[in-house]
């Protein structure tokens, strides 16, 4: 199934016609290519490898639209600060990579000079995989500028390699507008390595990998210097004289890495690749034009990125229980907005509308300048009904009898939602002798009717309050008659919160029946805890 | 009869004649309380509507009259929502009483009275809620006729406990209690058809 990409793609970068790297297939090889072909459709398709590479990946990342300027990145290598990358027209005025930046001033003053930042060149890169998910299953991200995609597998889909690649060239030069080489060989190395050095090749039968390679310098290995100069000083200077050793000399000599390599690259022995799966996560965002402060044009833009959300949602068939907005201001921390819902949902309607409940509720400190989408935990979507762990976990489903049956599961999100989550609580009781904590708020795990029932009343007093006395007798507005008592509830003492009371039943001159104590120390003082109602 | 009367009359259906009280009576559900039942149009607490419980203070059965239904309707595994109650309900009392705890929702009362009231609207359009118990000072009567119009769209009895008598209210049922001896004096302020109103002592084991 083809995903379609979560990132948007920018809007990119200005390119001349000069400046596009040769994309065409290798025209070197016409006959290799219908043989391979011929091949696949009595044989098991090998696959085949696009590798592609981001030479300016970093800075055209980091310049977006204005790419039509002298500018370079430079980092710092050894105290200094060196060129690190360098854009095509800076290239045109002889600035080259790893040059002092005093040097590329000298050669053109008007250069702009950014710092190059590996965290935005490697984000790029996850972009870009991202993207390549829609166009088969396997894609390996090769850090720092390189992506491998498999394509023999979904070549059919596109109708044809050809086609697959030209539909990837394609989104790469529209969309992407980033400057890249893609080589087409049977294993990933060898697409890498022609890649990686400009070679724009599409060979599909491994039987050519030996001849196409054999040309390349031996300078293009991914080598250390020191080993790159051992070889040349031994007289080898192209590819083709490597495969001609012997491999247990060269692996004596040179190490048998690099042999290692050799092999992977024709593809005599296998070459596992850790395969990218996008994260999955969703994010989207809105920059308004103007500052916003009304609600009702945050909900519009909300509205629509909650439809993004459900369409990624659908997609992969799975829907979330919490997604979060960001309201973002200037010079302010974003307000953050969390959506739960206690069946895990998909329908952006049901979002927007507790959304809508947050944001009536919530006064914005000022105005909204862009405004975040982000959801992160992800379920299997399930048709309706089936209660999510949490505040409620323990509330038995409606009924069927009733015809909205998950009515009450979207009462609560209301509630609580505009409310705040503490302002719904669920009462059970909690087996202690000590009334103010034999109930408990919004306890799973609760048992019942353990102890020995007492006349208790149905109102509780938060905490107890204390009477006046008058003779010796409790007052409240007027005189207090005991009806029944004393009941002595004597506990806690292992808690630290030791009561000893003797609880009466008594009627005030209003006629409510009320639940009061005497304390059963010095004081001898009077409480109101409960009513009878 | 004056024949203009007659003609007026004609003219205007609407016109409720005392005389033809109990004409338009629905079925109440049964109290649990016969004496009251006896005395309430429809032989029980209106359905769909909504309903005001005038009590000089709280404490005098209240919650006992209503103890009958609320064991129904959690039996029926629907749902009471307490909005803003003045104490906090006693779920071991309750419970013994014989309500399914597991049903009963509290909604607390420092909640403002815009959400609760927001709440209260909300609950009563809900099919699965079928009681809501409100306890709120300040209830203008187009409030309490939007109570009454979302009570009709989700089936369900909203009670109203207030502490003073307001002069009219759109409210289906309205009732005074009065505290007496060995139960709750029940005084009919209004009642939807069911005219003359008149009065009924029930009697409550308050403890």
């Amino acid at each position: 199934m083809a995903k379609s990409p979560v990132v948007l793609p920018l809007p990119g970068l200005s390119l001349t016609k000069g400046q596009l790297t040769k994309i065409s297939p290798a025209k070197e090889l016409p006959s290799k290519t219908v043989q391979a072909a011929s091949q696949a459709k009595t044989q098991s398709p090998q696959p085949l490898w696009l590798a592609l590479v981001f030479p300016q990946l970093a800075l055209e990342a980091y310049l977006g639209e204005q790419q039509d300027i002298a500018a370079v990145l430079v980092k710092q290598h050894k105290g200094r600060s060196v060129v690190h990358s360098v854009s095509t027209l800076a290239q045109a005025q002889g600035i080259k990579v790893d040059m002092p930046v005093n040097a590329a001033y000298t050669l053109s003053p008007g250069l702009k000079v950014y710092p190059f930042e590996e965290q935005a060149e490697s984000n790029r890169l996850q972009q870009l995989a991202v993207w390549g998910e829609q166009f088969t299953s396997k894609v390996s991200i090769q850090a720092p500028r390189a992506l491998l995609l498999e394509v023999q597998g979904s070549s059919k889909l596109f109708g044809g390699l050809a086609e697959l690649q030209h539909h990837i060239y394609q989104q790469l030069k529209g969309q992407w507008q980033h400057h890249f080489i893609g080589a087409i060989t049977p294993t990933p190395m060898a697409s890498l390595l022609l890649a990686h050095n400009g070679h724009s090749e599409v060979i599909t039968h491994k039987t050519a990998l030996r001849s196409m390679l054999g040309r390349l310098s031996v300078n293009h290995l991914p080598l250390g210097l020191k080993k790159k100069q051992q070889l040349r000083n031994t007289g080898i200077r192209v590819l083709r004289d490597l495969f001609r050793l012997p491999k247990d000399a060269l692996a004596r000599r040179f190490g048998p890495k690099l042999t290692n390599y050799l092999d992977r690259t024709l593809g005599l022995i296998p070459d596992p690749l850790d395969f990218f799966t996008s994260s999955e996560s969703f994010a989207a965002f809105y920059e308004f034009p103007l500052d916003v402060h009304k609600s009702d044009l945050i909900l519009i833009i909300a509205g629509q990125l909650l439809e993004q959300l459900a369409l990624f949602l659908r997609e992969r068939d799975i829907c979330i229980n919490q997604c979060e907005f960001r309201l973002h201001h200037d010079k302010q921390s974003a307000t953050t907005v969390v959506l739960g819902v206690r069946q895990a949902s998909r329908e952006p309607q049901h979002l927007l509308s507790l959304l809508k409940e947050q944001l009536e509720r919530l006064a914005l400190k000022a105005p909204v300048k862009s405004i975040a989408l982000s959801a992160h935990h992800f379920l299997p979507f399930m048709p309706q009904d089936d209660a999510l762990p949490g505040l409620f976990a323990n509330i038995p489903s409606a009924q069927p009898e009733f015809p909205e049956k998950t009515s009450i599961n979207h009462l609560l999100e209301q509630l609580q939602a505009r409310l705040g989550r503490d302002a719904i609580r669920k009462l059970h009781s909690a087996n202690d002798r000590r009334p103010e904590y034999d109930y408990s708020v919004n306890d799973a795990s609760r048992t019942q009717g353990q102890l020995p029932y007492q006349q208790r009343p149905f109102w509780l007093l938060p905490e107890p309050q204390q009477l006046s006395q008058k003779n010796n007798q409790p007052w409240l507005n007027g005189p207090v008659k005991l009806l029944k008592g004393p009941e002595r509830i004597e506990a806690g003492w292992w808690s630290g919160v030791d009561i000893r009371r003797d609880y009466y039943i008594a009627i005030d001159n209003r006629g409510s029946h009320l639940w009061i104590f005497r304390t059963v120390n010095e004081q001898r003082q009077w409480y109101l805890h409960g009513i009878f109602s | 009869m004056d024949p203009r009367l007659q003609t007026l009359l004609e003219k205007h259906p609407q016109v409720w004649r005392a005389k033809d009280a109990g004409r338009y009576m629905t079925a109440g559900t049964p109290t649990g309380h016969p004496q009251l039942d006896a005395t309430l149009p429809g032989g029980g607490w209106p359905k769909s509507a909504i309903m005001e419980m005038v009590t000089p203070q709280w404490g005098i059965g209240e919650l006992q009259l209503l103890l009958p239904l609320m064991r129904t309707v959690t039996r029926q595994k629907r749902w009471i929502l307490w909005i803003s109650p003045p104490y906090v309900p006693y779920a071991p009392a309750l419970e013994h009483a014989g309500i399914d705890m597991d049903y009963v929702i509290v909604i607390q009362p420092d909640t403002l009275c815009k959400d609760a009231l927001w709440s209260i609207e909300k609950a009563l359009q809900t099919q699965a809620c079928a009681l809501v118990l409100a306890w709120l000072n300040w209830l203008p009567n187009g409030v309490i006729r939007r109570f009454q119009l979302a009570a009709e769209k989700g089936n369900g009895l909203g009670v109203l406990f207030r502490q003073r008598i307001n002069t009219h209210s759109p409210a289906a049922l309205r009732l005074q209690l009065h505290p007496s001896d060995k139960g709750v004096h029940v005084e009919i302020l209004k009642a939807r058809s069911g005219y003359p109103y008149r009065s009924a002592h029930v009697n409550l084991q308050l403890h």
